[in-house]
């Protein structure tokens, strides 16, 4: 299990790249961060996801 | 999303500040897509944090994200009054500064730390009018007309503005622009407000610019006392 935006999650990705095609994100301005590190998007298809990792994906949204 | 891009076109601004938020994949359209499509500058702001820390971080997440090197500081301290924590917002400024980001600071209206977040090397400094979101405009223009007087760096009038004159009265106090958010998206019609808006800072821009004449306590005549007809001669 992985913890992806907050919730607890099932995902057969073995990296980053594998997780937010998975999820059918879009990667246009979006950031990832693995355990509150952020991971640059040339790393996303090398960067591994462990079990029990935290992975926060973000993007733009309205608000002053 | 179509009166986001409505009211975008009619504000006639430039840049649009955006929050960095979870991605929801259920959401269909993106304002990152939309602003580009309008040939914005976006503004990534790290609006929700309460620490330099925190804000350091959204700050880098947003340059990952959006391949830009702008950011909109802003350290809360106070999550009823939303107030600024000036104390946080000068630490991360500086450590903003140092990683290369080019800093627009949301600050309290306090001149002193406004001149601080100037030495700190901030691009631009956004005292605030009033509470983020309370549409009570400009509580103190004497405070903001003495940080535009003192600053070099633009002054951007953040937070507070309610309707037209708010933003009419900033610009008239030496204001290099302002910023609306709530304003807009909570009027009744976005649209209008944002043409409001946008004239309100033509207005004052001008206004600021033409040298108003002072205010004085008692009447003065426009029309000269000399010259005037005597209709009751005898």
């Amino acid at each position: 299990m992985i913890r992806v935006n907050g919730e607890l999650q099932n995902f057969i990705a073995a990296t980053v790249s594998n997780l937010l095609s998975e999820m059918g994100i879009e990667t246009r301005g979006i950031a990832v961060a693995l355990n509150g590190e952020i991971v640059s998007r040339s790393e996303w298809s090398s960067t591994l996801i462990n079990d029990n990792d935290s992975i926060e994906v973000v993007t733009a949204a309205a608000g002053g | 999303m179509e009166l986001l891009e409505a009211s975008l076109l009619a504000s006639g601004s430039t840049i649009a500040t955006v929050a960095l938020r979870r991605v929801d994949p259920s959401v269909k359209g993106s304002i990152y897509d939309l602003l580009g499509k309008l040939n914005f500058t976006l503004l990534p702001n790290t609006a929700g944090c309460f620490s330099a820390q925190e804000a350091r971080k959204v700050a880098e997440l947003a340059r990952e994200a959006f391949e830009t090197n702008l950011v909109k500081l802003e350290v809360i301290g106070d999550d009823v009054t939303l107030l600024p924590d000036t104390t946080e917002t000068l630490l991360a400024a500086k450590e903003l500064v140092q990683a290369g980001f080019e800093v627009w600071a949301y600050t309290s209206d306090d001149l002193i730390v406004a001149q601080r977040l100037e030495q700190a090397g901030c691009a631009a400094v956004m005292p605030l009018g009033s509470p983020i979101g309370s549409g009570l405009g400009v509580l103190n223009p004497h405070s903001i007309a003495l940080i535009c007087e003192r600053l070099e760096v633009p002054v951007l009038l953040d937070a507070g503005i309610g309707t037209a004159s708010d933003a009419a009265l900033a610009m008239e106090l030496g204001c290099d622009g302002v910023l609306a958010a709530s304003a807009i998206n909570r009027a009744l019609e976005p649209v209008r407000m944002a043409e409001s808006l946008r004239a309100a800072v033509q207005a004052g821009y001008l206004a600021h610019h033409a040298g108003r004449i002072p205010p004085r306590v008692h009447a003065e005549a426009s029309s000269p006392m000399l010259g005037r007809p005597d209709l009751f001669a005898q």
